[in-house]
């Protein structure tokens, strides 16, 4: 599946010549993806790494870190949506608020796996994918607007840390 | 949204892009990250929210 990954990511370029929009969607969906198989697939075989846990501990660092950078592609779409004056300040302010509540959820996520509770990191980490997948569908409505933003927003709260 | 728009989103995602698939393609074979790379990671968030958080203060402040 990555090696597919790759051959999309390799065909944006001559996608955003034609849709530009498409070609950012389908980055960020590809991103996704990618993410969320090898976190449902640590699940899966959450018993067999508690043989051992350095090496789920070592997984889970990966995922975190990939969450975070995604996040992170988030935040940076919004400053340019803002700086471009498509979405409001005020809307800015709510996705600022929500990505904060997603590090938090983040960082529950890392602190769970640290001590070895790998249920509980999964279930903030999955939380936390969804937010962040929302937040970016978001982001990349067609046509990007106040209103549109709005529309959209509406569904989108703050993930809650698990505990 | 303007051509210049989409475009600068693009550009932003793309160059970013190579890091996070090289992260995401450890987390499927199984591979590891380093300290280093987790607080690599953790910065590039610190730097994009404060700069979010300066647009917002400076669109604001444009605004009244």
């Amino acid at each position: 599946m990555f090696s597919l990954s790759l051959m999309s990511l390799f065909n944006l370029y001559n996608l955003h010549r034609r849709s530009p929009l498409c070609a950012l969607r389908m980055l960020l969906l590809v991103l996704l993806v990618v993410l969320l198989v090898p976190l449902f697939s640590s699940c899966a075989t959450a018993p067999a790494s508690a043989s051992s846990p350095s090496s789920a501990l070592q997984t889970f660092d990966t995922l975190y870190s990939s969450a975070v950078t995604a996040e992170t592609l988030a935040i940076q779409t919004t400053t340019t949506a803002l700086n471009d004056k498509l979405i409001s300040p005020a809307q800015a302010t709510q996705v600022l608020s929500v990505t904060d509540a997603i590090k938090a959820v983040l960082d529950a996520a890392n602190a769970a796996a640290q001590v070895g509770n790998s249920g509980l990191a999964s279930a903030n980490l999955a939380q936390a994918l969804g937010s962040i997948a929302l937040v970016s569908s978001c982001l990349t409505a067609k046509p990007l607007t106040v209103a549109s933003f709005a529309a959209c927003t509406v569904k989108l709260t703050a993930p809650v840390v698990q505990s | 949204m303007t051509p210049a728009a989409i475009l600068a989103i693009l550009e932003g995602l793309l160059q970013a892009a190579p890091t996070v698939l090289s992260l995401f393609q450890k987390a499927q074979s199984g591979g590891t990250v380093t300290a280093s790379e987790v607080q690599a990671a953790i910065a590039g968030y610190d730097t994009a929210r404060a700069e979010l958080a300066a647009a917002i203060a400076a669109q604001e402040k444009a605004t009244t």
